[in-house]
């Protein structure tokens, strides 16, 4: 008798969790690899060591970084957040033709299946996270002491994006009488709000990989095809070029 | 053809006898025969009591590594391993000689000197917020944690010039270690005693070691007010919106820990070529020729106390350091483009007010802490 009391307890637990089991709809995920791949023209954009031609000159840039931020990938069911923010450190990711060619990647393992049809991000830092400052955050956070760099006291404000190098204004080789120049965007009128509609579809179990290309010569361009004068431009100031800059962004990043 | 039950255990009792018997008949082997046997050490009570850094403003939490929680003992058996000379090969030096309190955790010499008289090639970088640094240890970046970094001082031969298993023996043998690993880390016997452990006790007591109660620090929480130098170097460091010029210091050293944690030419070599740097610091590790030349920008945090400056203290105060960036610094192909080839603009005034306010982020609290000082003494 007792035998049979327990051998019905454990049958009904069995038959409990398998029902439950059977009421759960776990949702289906899939993993999306983003990557941020540095052009110039179109070309892989490879830092420091290679140079290119900026006016007929030769140019070459040795930093680029930048925040996104609120990264969502949007369908007809709303929004799925992807990030809040991320710091896109090419310069780590730019130093040779092969790692460029692979870029900065950002790995998200479980997004929810189905097909989207837009993605949106800002580039820059969000008001409300722009009030924090490294203090606030552990140290290996994207707006931690690790990037205290990208935080600009004076401004009160995290620097958004930053694009340096030089510029040989004479063409005879660069030395010590070029331009050396230092875009720093920040403050919160610089964020720069984008949505890219690209259909993506998103299948149980699989990676997709999509990249997103930022040709720093569109970066460094008005509207109509014109390049920013960087002679005139104050090499270290943080002017107006920055604003054309951050909404460049819009145009200079696309998905591949 | 089946064995009856019976019979599988007598087959069972005859193989573990085999095997007993040969076991027997194998010589015993001593892994380690110059060492006297392990002493028992489970009588000595382990109660790990967790030390939470307070964080304290404007520092940011510190990251701890899982595998090496900070506690009171750990702490403090890094403290007396990082002043005892037993690491050395001579039993003369200990890692404090090139980082000492006064110094700001620095030996204030240019180079330092190893066991065997032989000088290095690198000033003895500060180890003040040391848990903070990321992005790779040492002036060329070469190691990533403070576990790794403890470990090459002891053999290397311009340093302490000894071996880690001669370390662990004495201090396997010592009269007082073996109880402060046990309280430390938990180990039963004494063979427990590896580098591996004294090398997390020291990063332990170098996490420790937080400077945040400087004057620039009690401004920033509203304590204090800077006098009218400092304001004005303060607004030079930073690039505050006025008249003044940009001194451009905050770029590579930025608050709250006054290092980005970043590589930088800064200028101060004047070469041919990238390939001419004498010492080329982060690309001898890289191997990346536009790495020649670049060091790691060191906090600044303590820096009046930390004399002579750069990689190799080519410079003895802060005035040669200040008038280097002012007059123009060495261009070279990887010159960062935020060092000015062309000079600052500062002022005498200038540069007064900026060393005045260098001079407010001495923490002299944290350098008259008794809880850092040498325990021998």
């Amino acid at each position: 008798m007792k035998n049979i009391i327990i051998f019905l307890t454990f049958s009904s637990l069995l038959l409990a969790a398998s029902c439950g089991k059977e009421n759960t709809n776990p949702i289906d995920t899939a993993k999306l690899n983003l990557s941020f791949r540095a052009t110039y023209g179109g070309e892989a954009l490879i830092l420091e060591q290679k140079n290119y031609t900026y006016k007929g000159n030769p140019i070459r840039f040795t930093r680029i970084n930048f925040y996104v931020s609120d990264m969502a990938a949007v369908n007809n069911d709303g929004e799925t957040e992807l990030a809040e923010i991320q710091f896109i450190n090419l310069t780590e990711t730019h130093k040779t033709q092969v790692d460029a060619e692979q870029g900065t990647v950002m790995t998200f393992s479980k997004v929810p299946v189905g097909t989207y049809n837009q993605l949106k991000f800002g580039v820059g830092v969000p008001a409300d996270l722009n009030k924090t400052n490294p203090s606030d955050y552990s140290t290996s956070h994207p707006l931690g002491a690790d990037n205290s760099g990208e935080y600009w006291e004076a401004w009160d404000s995290y620097i958004f994006a930053k694009i340096e190098g030089q510029f040989d204004t004479d063409g005879n080789g660069f030395d010590g009488n070029d331009i050396s120049f230092a875009y720093h965007a920040g403050r919160d009128n610089l964020y720069s709000p984008i949505k890219l509609d690209n259909s993506i579809n998103l299948t149980a179990g699989n990676t997709t990989e999509l990249v997103f290309e930022l040709d720093i010569k569109t970066l460094f361009s008005f509207p109509q095809g014109d390049l920013i004068d960087l002679e005139s431009h104050n090499p270290n100031g943080h002017g107006a070029e920055n604003f054309l800059i951050m909404d460049n962004f819009k145009r200079a990043l696309q998905l591949k | 053809m089946f064995l009856s039950v019976k019979n599988t255990y007598l087959y069972l009792f005859l193989l573990c006898l085999f095997f007993s018997c040969k076991k027997n008949n194998t010589p015993p082997v001593n892994p380690n025969p110059t060492t006297t046997e392990f002493k028992d050490l489970s009588t000595i009570s382990y109660n790990p009591i967790p030390v939470e850094l307070p964080v304290i403003s404007p520092l940011p939490p510190m990251d701890i590594p899982s595998d090496n929680p900070l506690t009171e003992d750990g702490i403090a058996l890094g403290r007396f391993l990082f002043y005892d000379p037993i690491l050395s090969g001579n039993e003369k030096m200990a890692c404090a000689d090139c980082h000492l309190p006064k110094g700001g955790f620095t030996d204030n010499l240019a180079v330092s000197t190893g066991v065997d008289g032989i000088t290095g090639l690198r000033s003895s970088m500060s180890l003040i917020n040391s848990g903070y640094f990321t992005k790779g240890l040492f002036w060329d970046g070469r190691i990533q944690t403070l576990e790794e970094q403890a470990l090459l001082p002891v053999e290397d031969v311009i340093e302490l010039h000894n071996e880690w298993e001669n370390v662990e023996e004495k201090l396997r043998a010592h009269n007082d270690y073996p109880a402060r690993f046990r309280k430390a880390f938990g180990i039963n016997t004494t063979e427990g005693i590896t580098k591996e452990l004294a090398v997390k006790a020291i990063a332990q007591f170098e996490r420790s070691l937080v400077s945040a109660n400087s004057k620039y620090d009690q401004v920033i929480r509203g304590e204090a007010f800077f006098e009218d130098d400092e304001l004005t170097g303060f607004e030079l460091f930073f690039d505050e919106p006025n008249e003044l010029p940009d001194a451009e210091c905050g770029h590579c050293h930025n608050a709250p820990l006054f290092t980005v944690n970043q590589y930088f030419n800064n200028g101060i070599d004047s070469v041919a070529s990238l390939e001419d740097f004498k010492d080329k610091g982060l690309g001898a590790i890289t191997n990346n020729l536009f790495d020649n030349g670049k060091f790691r920008a060191p906090s600044l945090r303590n820096i009046a106390l930390t004399a002579p400056y750069m990689h190799d203290g080519r410079f003895e105060t802060l005035e040669e350091v200040i008038d280097h960036y002012n007059e123009g610094a060495h261009f070279a192909d990887n010159i960062d483009p935020l060092i000015m080839t062309k000079g600052l603009g500062l002022s005498a005034q200038h540069k007064k007010d900026l060393i005045a306010f260098l001079h407010t982020l001495t923490d002299t609290s944290f350098v008259n802490n008794p809880a850092y000082q040498n325990p021998f003494e």
